[in-house]
């Protein structure tokens, strides 16, 4: 396969990646404000605005292409180590300040709010720049530019639309939330270590290793921990 | 100075063009699947089905085969122009044409409704992934590249988030979807013609645009006056017909858009005046809506209607002891006119969530008489709070539990909590010794649902009974409802009264109509299955055994 094949088959896996996640997590907030009608618009909103502006991350990467590949491999294993927790976080905190409200009346229910936008804001932040860098490392090949551009934006909505369709009627049906969570991102975790053990791993900085490492740990800790975390929030909560 | 001359020298056409080539069509996002949702009730499919497809058609609108071809700075090309013109006009027939086509097909699943958005979503995602490509390359790939992209994601990601904030914060909750898709579509024109004042000196116009975009400003300015009457219209086709109706009163909340209209028996119009009208209300049917959705059409005269006496007419007859009784929803006092018409009842806690049914019952004068002013009835304890927050918070025992959520909107979600263990569990823990949960159908997304939602309740350590009553003729149709005790002892009680004693107390008629069973099968797995999409999926089909509920009929002669 050409480079710039597999360059757009890992692009259209990052666009749905990242495009699940957002589904995932406007899911489970719509699960937790019991608002849909805001809770989606007002999530795809603070996403897209996040995306964007994570884009400009990608302008000037230093190091060249190889500096590009760097960011794409960070963003992938930080948006990794903010979903699965995140996301199982805000469930638990949810639950946990219910529990409070209903024994011993203490409404904190409103902290929820700023930690979902911050965990929106950031997850967007990072997948937005990942996209750009894909952008960017697309257009740094030597064929002709508009042709490559199309495709990148062509299998970059093809795969945001196919993640969404895919979280949407195979994982939450089937798996639930919760696992339908932590499957994606495993799986995504799947490709990114394949990635980067690709790309010379020696010659990548210390943090890109340390986060490596920590993603792998996460998941498989994750993997580890779904049925007490299924059975933690049908204690509290039956859900 | 000319406009096109400011706009250039100042540098604000690529932000701006960026801003609002954003904006309008994430916010017809956002109206399109809301509206859906609403339509559907089930937001976890509709919001992502929505997305995907406006994704994947901005994807397609954005394919480039072929380089582009050089065209002069700050020249605005006349594609651009014509597709933002498509937009405005997709934008503008999003809802009403969802409305038109929900409300002419009623009774067949609203799927029109749904493959329309559908395509609505699929329309408005390839003309803006057309005008994106007509407005990046040449923008942005030639002069001053790298500062003008940059301005351009700025202000691309600010429109998202102002689009966002404004949409669930002012537009909807003050406009509701009908005038905030003429407000959105209104901007987009706006953006029309600032693309059209500010092209190039090299593109000439003729007389026709003038008057084109003289007259759409007209068009516009126009349905913008009337959209109330359009809306009202499209709303009394729906429900009503061709019979004349008059709109006596309107509100619009952050979360309800309530409609009352008043239309004679007889189908004449309505031109008494409201002394008369309440000096003989058996000529009259009063009908409420809640976000488009019917919320009860009754004679004005009425003083029960089968649905709400059969939620309370068993259980109050037959336990003399209820004398506490909650009810959650029933901001209409609908549910609180028949609890007030048994004196045993010694206080009645009503928990709304939305102010705005509960002043429109106080302060309308048709539905004081409706109510039979209900909620001046001094047990009648009225408390403004989310109903799940209530049963959080609240400690005291109930010996009747109403759930009776409204209808429209959220309702995947209402389900979703009504089904969980921890919202039965706190019921439960509410509920005196001898006393009866009762769901309504409307909290119930469908009577499939049910065995699901009994499993549930067994889980929870409360035994349920299926209640349904069938209807008459011309009257409002099924109502299901699931009824919850505390022990096997008590609903075994109960049965054997209604039986004995409640049976043969019914009208003619009703003794076939109004049934109580024990499930006695269920699907297999609890709550947590429910929130299956494919349950709605199927129920869709023909086939419907695999969700069939049996009940054991205690009812039947």
């Amino acid at each position: 396969m050409p480079p710039h094949k597999h360059l757009t088959f890992l692009n259209s896996c990052a666009a749905g990646h990242g495009a699940l996640t957002y589904i995932a997590l406007a899911t489970a907030f719509s699960y937790i404000f019991s608002d849909p009608v805001f809770v989606f618009p007002f999530f795809t909103g603070l996403y897209l605005a996040a995306w964007g502006l994570g884009t400009l991350r990608a302008e000037k990467p230093a190091g060249g292409p190889e500096g590009t590949v760097t960011l794409i491999l960070f963003n992938s294993f930080a948006g990794i180590l903010l979903a699965t927790p995140g996301i199982w976080a805000a469930l638990l905190a949810n639950e946990t300040l219910r529990y409070l409200l209903r024994t011993r009346h203490q409404d904190l229910l409103f902290l929820i709010l700023p930690a979902g936008i911050i965990l929106t804001v950031c997850l967007g932040g990072v997948f937005g720049a990942r996209q750009a860098a894909f952008s960017r490392l697309t257009n740094s090949k030597k064929n002709p530019e508009a042709s490559l551009h199309a495709t990148f934006w062509e299998s970059d909505h093809f795969g945001a639309s196919a993640g969404i369709m895919i979280f949407a009627f195979i994982f939450n049906p089937l798996w639930g939330l919760i696992r339908g969570i932590l499957l994606s991102q495993a799986i995504a975790l799947g490709v990114t270590d394949i990635a980067f053990l690709r790309s010379f791993p020696k010659k990548q900085p210390f943090v890109l290793k340390i986060l490596f490492l920590l993603a792998n740990l996460c998941v498989l800790a994750s993997l580890g921990a779904q049925n007490f975390m299924i059975t933690g929030l049908d204690a509290m909560s039956g859900f | 100075m000319r406009f096109k001359t400011l706009a250039h020298n100042i540098r604000i056409f690529n932000p701006a063009a960026a801003f609002l080539m954003t904006f309008c069509p994430t916010c017809y996002l956002f109206l399109i699947a809301s509206r859906l949702s609403r339509v559907f009730g089930e937001d976890l499919f509709v919001y992502p089905v929505v997305a995907a497809v406006f994704i994947l058609f901005i994807g397609l609108g954005s394919a480039r085969r072929s380089a582009p071809a050089p065209e002069p700075e700050h020249r605005t090309p006349k594609k651009l122009i014509w597709l933002q013109m498509g937009l405005t006009f997709a934008g503008f027939f999003s809802i009403l044409g969802i409305d038109i086509i929900l409300f002419d097909s009623l009774a067949v699943i609203n799927l029109e409704a749904g493959v329309f958005g559908l395509a609505l979503a699929a329309a408005i995602g390839f003309l803006s992934g057309r005008a994106w490509r007509e407005f990046y390359p040449p923008r942005l790939s030639s002069t001053d590249g790298a500062r003008d992209r940059a301005s351009v994601k700025i202000f691309s990601s600010l429109a998202c988030a102002i689009a966002s904030l404004l949409y669930t914060s002012v537009f909807f909750p003050a406009m509701g979807f009908f005038k905030t898709s003429l407000m959105i579509s209104f901007i987009n024109f706006l953006f029309v013609l600032f693309l059209f004042l500010s092209r190039n000196e090299a593109q000439p116009v003729d007389r026709l645009w003038r008057w084109g975009i003289a007259a759409l400003v007209g068009f516009f300015l126009a349905v913008s006056l009337w959209s109330d009457k359009i809306e009202n219209t499209v709303l009394q086709r729906a429900y009503l017909g061709h019979r004349p109706a008059t709109l006596i009163a309107k509100d619009q909340t952050p979360s309800q858009q309530i409609l009352l209209y008043i239309t004679r028996k007889d189908g004449w119009p309505v031109l008494e005046t409201e002394k008369e009208i309440l000096a003989r209300p058996s000529k009259y049917f009063i009908l409420g809506l809640t976000n488009g959705a019917l919320q009860f059409f009754l004679p004005l005269e009425s003083r029960g209607d089968p649905g709400h006496a059969f939620l309370f007419d068993p259980y109050m007859t037959l336990r003399p002891y209820i004398k506490d009784l909650l009810i959650l929803g029933g901001g209409d006092g609908l549910a609180a006119r028949q609890a007030v018409q048994y004196k045993s009842a010694k206080e009645i806690t009503v928990v709304e969530p939305d102010q705005a049914w509960v002043t429109i019952t106080r302060e309308n004068p048709y539905l004081r008489e409706l109510t039979r002013r209900a909620f001046d009835d001094p047990r009648v304890k009225l408390h403004f709070m989310n109903p799940f927050e209530w049963v959080l918070r609240d400690n005291k025992h109930y010996d009747l539990i109403i759930v009776d959520a409204p209808p429209g909107g959220t309702r995947n979600l209402i389900k979703t909590k009504t089904l969980s263990l921890q919202f039965l569990r706190d019921l439960k823990r509410l509920l005196s010794k001898h006393g009866v949960i009762v769901i309504t159908s409307n909290t119930l997304s469908s009577p499939l649902k049910m065995s699901v939602q009994a499993r549930t309740a067994l889980d929870a350590g409360l035994f349920p009974l299926a209640g349904s009553y069938r209807g008459k003729e011309e009257s409002l149709g099924e109502t299901e409802q699931l009824v919850l005790f505390h022990s096997e002892k008590s609903r075994a009680s109960f049965l054997e009264d209604y039986k004995e004693k409640y049976r043969p107390r019914l009208e003619y008629g009703w003794k076939d109509l109004a049934k109580f069973g024990i499930i006695s099968y269920s699907l297999p797995n609890t709550a947590d299955h429910s929130l299956s999409g494919y349950d709605t999926l199927i129920s869709k089909f023909p086939i419907k055994t695999r969700l069939k509920m049996i009940t054991e009929d205690y009812a039947s002669p």
